[in-house]
């Protein structure tokens, strides 16, 4: 008896597990695959005919090319950027330790749940050419004429940033909050100054945390969508746009799979050299 | 033994019923959308093209609950409709040149015009353009023209010329442009100044109109025609291309703007609502459209969203900015349509390389 | 005197950062009150957008849309989430691990890809597609969290149970399932507000019955700046925070408590 209720939980545990396990499967990986494997099929009217390489080389001709190039430089600045910014904020939250630490925490992680459309909206209204930054400028004299913020990169890389910060700030604050201080006070006991203790004991203790954020960053703003959408004015394609083009407005799904496949495959190696760089910077030689 | 391949048998028949149970749901909508439905009506249109209030009306009017959905793009309503069959929706809003690429990928059912009450108020040379000889398919709706929009403040001496030129020749361009955004409006418009006719654009004519594309783009401030009103009335850009929809709606509060017809010649769209095959609420349908086409109706779009109406009486009483009936009708008479016998293909492969360039 | 200067320097960038991050959306809902339909010119206090927003059929169409997506959303995936983890307890915690990378992903791909799937299996578009992406991405999001809650489950507890003579399933009723309350209401949360914020998955996945609110305020946004636009986001701000407070309130309230 015991052993039939023993297969009974197994079984029963098993019979439970499959339906996550088979979503993630039907629903990411089988389309995933599938994607993989229609890029290297024709599709005409409805089905697949001969297996060919002509999507991938068609993905080398120059501009859509180009275009994956740029969403790497502007994945690479925004994490850097955000890198460079989020760095003295979560600093600065692990070392303080007064009860208004984990108020602070949750207000700066509020703008991350709030509404992506809201945020790109909220800088529509500021920066728009009749928007209130040039309206505050020209009332403050500082510009004559107002000034073409929005639609152009700046904007993008702008508002990217504001979006992103809290991707950064979170992983940082964990692993400098778990921080032992009782080193950086034996690094300044045994005198050394602050500078050095920073550059040489924090820096590199935080490098798991940071390098974290920085993929997290980089990988979703690689495929960006929304923000050069709508304030890029539609002059600058980025890899996020491209594919949603060759999807809805060209149909055709093989060469979208393809581009997608091929950008991935850019993407990651942009990862691991970021990683190279990445280790350099934080832990040294 | 046995105990092992029954235990194994046992766990493909569990995954087999979780699968089926997934395909049940996934699959479950076809089921639902055989029941008969309640009485509404699925509209597939863009954003400023019916009137809220004008909807509840109908509603309270009817009983009949009306569902609208907004798509951005022709190209896209295509992608979606072909994937779709247009199964889902009742009522679709599509601009002229897609019609006939709807009509040949067999997803619409003709509009029987005798069920319809105001088909006879429609403006006569509304009538049977050559992307639907004899209105089988379509009822127009709104009508505009392309009109080159340009803020009179930066240009106190008048424009240098009141053609295409203005957009595409970087002697006289301007910095900052508002440009069209779909393909075919952009090539066609280029077509037109490279070409003066947009007659047989050919895989080669259409990478001259690329090039030339390529060329303007630097100076374009944004592709968003939609928001060419915004452009000329915060002044961003001096001049905009678009529909003169777009471009008079602004100038009923800034005195600045002004626009001009170019001389080359320039296009027309009919947008026109469309019925697709698969829908059965044709009673609805037909109620809603007579409907949406009344005087009253269309009175309020019109002064609304500035779009030419439909109607011929309203065209005749209303005061346009494009001008008088009259001369609304010799405009007419000399504008082109967009053509639908270019490569789409190929079209849209151009126009994405201008894009990512 | 360094430090003097990193104790000044640090705070004040802090601070910067703090209204980078705020100041966009505070300005948009504060000028949602402003009387002007156009222009930055402050006119006089309304709520008239507000109204209008209320009365608005269609805003109450696609907001009933979003919500029965993001519903069903966190029902599927809590449900079939707390199933695996409860599955694979003490098991094959390993294959857990498969579930960590759905957020990873960036959405363009899983959405374009989640399409594909549905036009080569002629599976219908609408609100069902809508919450399986949904459901997907949710489980990102729930099995993280109850893994994490899993962990802090005392194994005694469940043995002693069984020991006394409870089956299985009472064990899970009556003891792991009060134990997991806190974890599945804060992953609810979660995947409710993510739900309510995806933007990707419905402009793929949708077809004319199932517009939601992303998708209509993403079709607003792009004809210009609306004072309607304002009211709405100001609410969807306001309504995201509300829940957010929810979910730390809970998570904080719990996470001393081990047993019980």
């Amino acid at each position: 008896m015991n052993n039939f209720k023993k297969l009974f939980y197994e079984d029963g545990a098993f019979f439970i597990s499959i339906p996550a396990l088979l979503w993630q499967l039907l629903f990411l990986i089988l389309p995933i695959s599938i994607m993989f494997i229609a890029s290297f099929l024709i599709y005409k009217s409805g089905t697949f005919t001969k297996f060919t390489f002509e999507h991938y080389k068609s993905v080398f001709d120059l501009p859509h090319f180009y275009v994956i190039f740029r969403s790497v430089i502007l994945a690479f600045f925004n994490s850097t950027l955000c890198l460079i910014f989020a760095y003295p904020v979560a600093y600065y939250l692990s070392i303080r330790t007064t009860r208004y630490k984990n108020l602070s925490l949750f207000f700066l992680t509020l703008p991350f749940w709030i509404n992506f459309l809201v945020h790109i909206y909220s800088w529509f209204f500021i920066l728009d050419y009749a928007g209130l930054l040039n309206s505050l400028l020209i009332k403050l004299g500082i510009i004559k004429t107002p000034v073409h913020f929005i639609n152009t990169v700046g904007s993008i890389m702008l508002v990217m940033l504001h979006g992103y910060l809290p991707f950064m700030i979170l992983p940082l604050y964990t692993v400098l909050e778990k921080l032992d201080k009782k080193l950086i006070e034996a690094s300044l006991d045994l005198g050394a100054t602050r500078t050095y203790t920073f550059f040489r004991i924090v820096l590199p203790l935080s490098y798991t945390g940071a390098s974290a954020g920085f993929f997290l960053v980089f990988v979703l703003s690689f495929g960006e969508f929304l923000i050069p959408a709508l304030l890029g004015g539609g002059k600058t394609l980025f890899v996020g746009t491209l594919i949603s083009e060759y999807f809805l407005m060209l149909g055709s799904l093989p060469q979208g799979a393809a581009f997608t496949f091929v950008s991935a495959l850019i993407l990651i190696l942009s990862l691991l050299f970021c990683r190279l760089l990445l280790k350099y910077f934080f832990r040294g030689r | 033994m046995i105990r092992i391949y029954s235990k194994f048998f046992i766990r493909i028949l569990m995954v087999l019923f979780w699968i089926l149970i997934i395909i049940f749901y996934v699959y479950s909508p076809i089921v639902t959308n055989l029941l008969p439905s309640k009485k509404t009506l699925n509209v597939y249109c863009w954003v400023d093209v019916i009137d809220e209030n004008s909807i509840r009306e109908f509603e309270k009017e009817t009983g009949i609950d009306v569902n609208l959905s907004f798509y951005e793009h022709n190209f896209e309503l295509l992608s979606k409709l072909e994937i779709t069959q247009g199964k889902d929706y009742d009522l679709i809003f599509v601009t002229d040149f897609v019609i006939p690429l709807l009509i040949k990928a067999n997803l619409l059912q003709p509009i029987d015009s005798s069920k319809l009450d105001f088909w006879n108020d429609i403006e006569p040379s509304l009538f049977n353009k050559e992307f639907d000889p004899g209105n089988k398919y379509s009822a127009p709706y709104q009508w505009d023209i392309y009109v080159v929009g340009y803020n009179k403040k930066l240009y106190p001496n008048g424009v240098p010329a009141k053609d295409w030129s203005l957009i595409f020749d970087r002697n006289i361009m301007p910095k900052h442009i508002g440009m069209l955004e779909e393909s075919n409006e952009a090539f066609m418009v280029g077509a037109q100044y490279l070409f003066k006719n947009t007659n047989d654009i050919t895989e080669e004519k259409l990478e001259k109109i690329k090039d030339l594309l390529i060329a303007q783009k630097p100076n374009v401030e944004s592709y968003v025609d939609l928001r060419a009103s915004d452009l000329l009335s915060s002044g961003a850009a001096p001049v905009a291309v678009g529909q003169s929809a777009y471009i008079t709606r602004p100038m009923k509060f800034s005195k600045n703007i002004s626009f001009y017809v170019p001389s080359e010649g320039s296009f027309a769209v009919f947008d026109s609502f469309v019925i697709p095959k698969y829908s059965d609420k044709l009673e609805l349908i037909y109620k809603f459209l007579d409907f949406v086409n009344r005087k009253s109706s269309v009175k309020k779009i019109t002064e609304r969203y500035f779009y030419l109406p439909n109607r011929k009486d309203l065209l005749m009483e209303g005061k346009f900015e494009l001008g008088s009936y009259q001369e609304i009708q010799d405009l007419l008479k000399k504008v082109s349509i967009f053509s639908t016998n270019i490569p789409i293909k190929k079209l849209n492969e151009c126009w994405m390389e201008v894009k990512s360039y | 005197m360094f430090g003097k200067i990193k104790n000044i320097f640090l705070p004040s960038m802090v601070f910067f950062i703090y209204a980078f991050l705020y100041l966009p959306i505070l300005i948009m809902a504060i000028f949602s009150f402003n009387k002007a339909s156009i222009g930055f010119k402050w006119i006089g206090f309304t709520t008239e957008w507000y109204q209008k927003l209320f009365y608005s059929d269609e805003i109450w169409y696609v907001f009933k849309n979003s919500l029965i997506v993001a519903l069903s959303a966190v029902f599927l995936s809590v449900t079939i989430g707390v199933a695996l983890v409860w599955g694979l307890y003490r098991k094959n915690t390993k294959l857990l691990s498969l579930f960590y990378s759905n957020i990873m992903i960036p959405e363009i791909v899983s959405s374009v890809s989640l399409l594909s799937l549905f036009i080569l299996f002629s599976i219908p578009l609408g609100l069902n597609a809508l919450v399986i992406g949904h459901t997907l991405l949710g489980l990102g999001f729930v099995i993280p969290i109850l893994n994490v809650r899993f962990q802090e489950l005392n194994y005694n507890l469940i043995e002693a149970s069984l020991d006394l003579g409870a089956n299985i399933w009472t064990t899970f009723f009556k003891v792991v399932l009060p134990f997991l309350v806190p974890a599945i209401v804060s992953a609810s949360l979660l995947v409710f507000i993510v739900s309510l914020d995806d933007f990707l998955i419905a402009f793929f996945c949708s077809d004319s019955t199932s517009q939601t609110l992303s998708l209509y305020i993403y079709s607003t946004i792009r004809a210009g700046v609306s004072p309607l636009v304002n009211a709405l986001s100001t609410l969807m701000l306001v309504g995201s925070s509300v829940l957010v407070l929810l979910f730390i309130y809970i998570s904080l309230k719990f996470i001393p408590e081990n047993n019980d």
